[in-house]
């Protein structure tokens, strides 16, 4: 099978032809030619608006709920959902049930996506049954394919435990990934701390919840020296304070969600439950501070957070109902029509598609003659109108539903 | 005749200044309705109302009934204690068999704040809010407003200031909104760890000394101390509750002008309000009362306005 993608502008920034429109031959999933022009007969042409082409790119952060909650989401649909929104690998956080603590869970996870077009990376949890107690033999997933280790969003109060956990994980260098989050200040806290949570009488999360936990994490970064990756980040504060660290010569990265960079807690005005994440969406002061600090390189990565919920887990009265968005398909129209033209294309895409596999360790692929494709394909100049029928999540919280966003993926290659 | 611009009592913050008058007014042709001999009006006859209550009450629950068979109403009540999510049932299930038996109109209190959004986008029924956890409490807030009024006339530029656990009450919030609404300045009084960090955001002022607040205003409306929706201690003891913030006749007596005084009711004597307060000149807690059925006559009238009778 011969595909040429004609008139792709290239999304690159480690390519000499990034920002410049080229004609790409794949033939049987191999990059065999990249020009100005290619008149090759093929079997099919890929032509649209505005169209650009990147590596494949990878979600750092998604939740499948397989094993445990398959009628969430279970592989094959997550996996599907993820191919159409354009990525080709996705980390899969481990807060499943029973959570992804042991070698044999790492080897479920890569045994189902073996065959898919989409690679999957599994992260294994820190502690035992991430109960934030005991270190859980993570030597023995990272020897069976775990990228990196993280106890998702039950975020480790006892400092203790992160301290081993960084310390430990520094025997094979893999990366740490925490949720900064301190739970106790205001217990049972439902949306940011604001305007909005005095005007609907809910229980605000102030952002300092999450900044005390930085300010500690990266305390014991500097004491430890091992690798660590926050995430996700709600406030500017804790991004600025991650960036001087990094500074200094830590070894720290940091991440936010494409929720927190398109919305904001106005979203909840009328207690609508897909707009309950944790972190909580922030103010839009902060979400305009956070877009500056993504366009001065301040944030490493931008992932969907993708955490499907059932109707019977979000259709119910605002205290009840779950944390979490089904985002994945909508990732990019999200991100693209709140950043849009105002931020360098391929420093944009560079958070969800090169960064990610370089905290992960994983091999980075490259637009070049000769290699496998693994590209993504997507316009900037055309729409995408979501529609409940079109999408492949079985998660019933998709906050875009009906909505027309900016940009369109169009497709993946892997 | 001019009609509310919304199906639903959900709060003040949806409802604009011309439905407040609206309600104003015909609360007053309602409460001299209630001052007469012949109480009753039929013009509530074939509507069925469902009074749901899924957290405790007393009063408003007995005003809202009062309210409906004055107006001829058909009446159900429905009462507990605890959501009926903690049974297994949902809140739209619960209702929605509730509205098979035909019925027209909801009258809900539920511990959740935004219960009542949340249901008015799922069920086909005019619902009206009688208290969502410390989110509103419309018709609370309609009912004192126009009490003050009857006193001060125009609320424009005259000064309230609402005393007590501000955080986790929804009077206030509901308050704040109608009186500002209605060209009033607001003020809220009470302990640093009461008052929301964020309250100043709505326009209101924030005093922390009882008499410098009481000084300042005209009105004085003093909420209970809700113990029952603090889930941690926000302060050591009632007693040094009543030592900073509980209003007795010394105070007011030391201000050099009188001030009317509020309570949105039940009244814990000796703490937030002593019994000399309570029961002296300056307060209209009972006209309050009295108000608060008509006020929740002119609502539900007003509702039941802009239901679609298949008839």
């Amino acid at each position: 099978m011969k595909i040429r993608i004609s008139k792709a502008t290239i999304v690159d920034e480690r390519h000499p032809d990034n920002g410049k429109k080229r004609d790409i031959l794949i033939e049987n999933g191999k990059i065999t030619k990249i020009a100005a022009s290619i008149k090759t007969e093929v079997d099919k042409v890929i032509e649209s608006e505005g169209l650009c082409v990147s590596i494949g790119w990878m979600d750092m952060r998604a939740n499948f709920r397989d094993p445990g909650d398959e009628q969430k989401e279970d592989l094959e649909s997550g996996l599907k959902a993820a191919a159409n929104g354009g990525f080709t690998a996705v980390a899969l956080m481990p807060s499943t049930n029973p959570p992804i603590d042991n070698k044999g869970a790492v080897e479920y996870l890569l045994n189902r996506a073996k065959s898919g077009k989409v690679q999957v990376v599994p992260i294994g949890t820190i502690s035992k049954k991430r109960a934030g107690e005991s270190l859980a033999e993570m030597y023995d997933m990272y020897r069976a394919g775990a990228k990196a280790f993280s106890d998702d969003k039950e975020s480790i109060s006892e400092s203790g435990l992160l301290h081993r956990a960084l310390l430990y994980t520094k025997n094979f260098d893999a990366t740490v990934i925490h949720f900064p989050y301190d739970a106790t200040l205001i217990p049972n806290g439902q949306i940011n701390e604001g305007v909005q949570s005095t005007l609907l009488g809910l229980k605000g999360i102030p952002a300092i919840a999450e900044e005390m936990m930085v300010a500690r994490d990266l305390t014991l970064l500097e004491y430890t020296n091992g690798r660590l990756h926050l995430g996700p980040v709600s406030s500017a504060m804790s991004i600025k304070r991650i960036a001087s660290a990094k500074k200094d010569g830590l070894r720290i990265t940091c991440e936010t969600t494409a929720a927190h960079i398109a919305y904001s807690e106005n979203e909840l005005e009328n207690f609508d439950t897909n707009f309950k994440v944790l972190p909580p969406l922030r103010s839009e002061q902060n979400r305009k501070e956070l877009i500056k600090l993504l366009k001065s390189g301040k944030i490493d990565v931008i992932s969907s957070d993708h955490s499907p919920e059932d109707e019977e887990h979000k259709k119910l009265e605002f205290d009840y109902a779950n944390f979490g968005m089904a985002s994945i398909e909508s990732f990019f129209p999200v991100l693209y029509t709140a950043v849009g033209s105002s931020m360098d294309l391929a420093k944009l895409v560079a958070t969800f598609s090169i960064n990610p596999r370089r905290i992960l360790d994983l091999e980075i692929p490259e637009i070049k003659e000769g290699v496998r494709a693994n590209l993504t394909l997507f316009s900037i100049s055309e729409k995408t109108v979501f529609e409940k029928m079109n999408l492949k999540t079985k998660g019933y919280n998709v906050a875009e539903i009906g909505k027309e966003l900016n940009g369109k993926v169009l497709a993946i290659f892997s | 005749m001019s009609s509310l611009s919304v199906n639903h009592l959900l709060g003040i913050k949806n409802l604009t200044r011309e439905d407040i008058e609206l309600i104003f007014e015909t609360a007053t042709n309602f409460k001299e309705v209630i001052n007469r001999p012949m109480k009753k009006v039929p013009s509530l006859r074939d509507i069925t109302i469902a009074n749901l209550f899924f957290e405790n009450s007393t009063r408003t629950k007995l005003s809202f009934e009062l309210a409906e068979k004055r107006l001829s109403a058909d009446i159900i009540n429905f009462s507990s204690a605890s959501s009926s999510v903690k049974k297994g049932e949902t809140l739209i299930d619960t209702v929605n068999n509730i509205l098979s038996m035909k019925v027209d109109m909801v009258v809900m209190r539920h511990p959740n704040p935004g219960a009542h959004y949340f249901l008015s986008q799922h069920i086909d029924a005019s619902i009206i809010n009688a208290g969502d956890g410390t989110h509103e409490h419309p018709t609370q807030a309609l009912l004192d407003a126009f009490s003050m009024r009857e006193k001060l006339g125009d609320l424009q530029g005259k000064k309230v200031v609402i005393v007590g656990d501000i955080m986790h009450s929804r009077v206030a919030l509901s308050n704040i909104l109608c009186l500002q609404k209605l060209g009033a300045e607001v003020m809220v009084c009470g302990p640093t760890t009461l008052i929301p960090k964020y309250i100043e955001s709505l326009g209101v002022k924030v005093e922390h000394n009882l008499k410098k607040a009481l000084i300042w205003c005209d009105v004085a409306n003093i909420l209970r101390i809700q113990l029952e929706r603090q889930d941690i201690a926000y302060f050591p003891s009632l007693r040094e509750y009543t030592m900073m913030y509980g209003v007795t006749m010394e105070i007011l007596n030391s201000l050099k002008k009188e001030i009317i005084i509020m309570h949105p009711g039940p009244i814990n004597r000796g703490v937030e309000i002593s019994s000399e307060v309570a029961d002296s000149k300056q307060s209209i807690i009972l006209q309050q009362v009295e108000n608060g059925v008509a006020i929740r006559m002119a609502v539900l009238y007003l509702l039941a306005g802009k239901i679609e009778r298949n008839s």
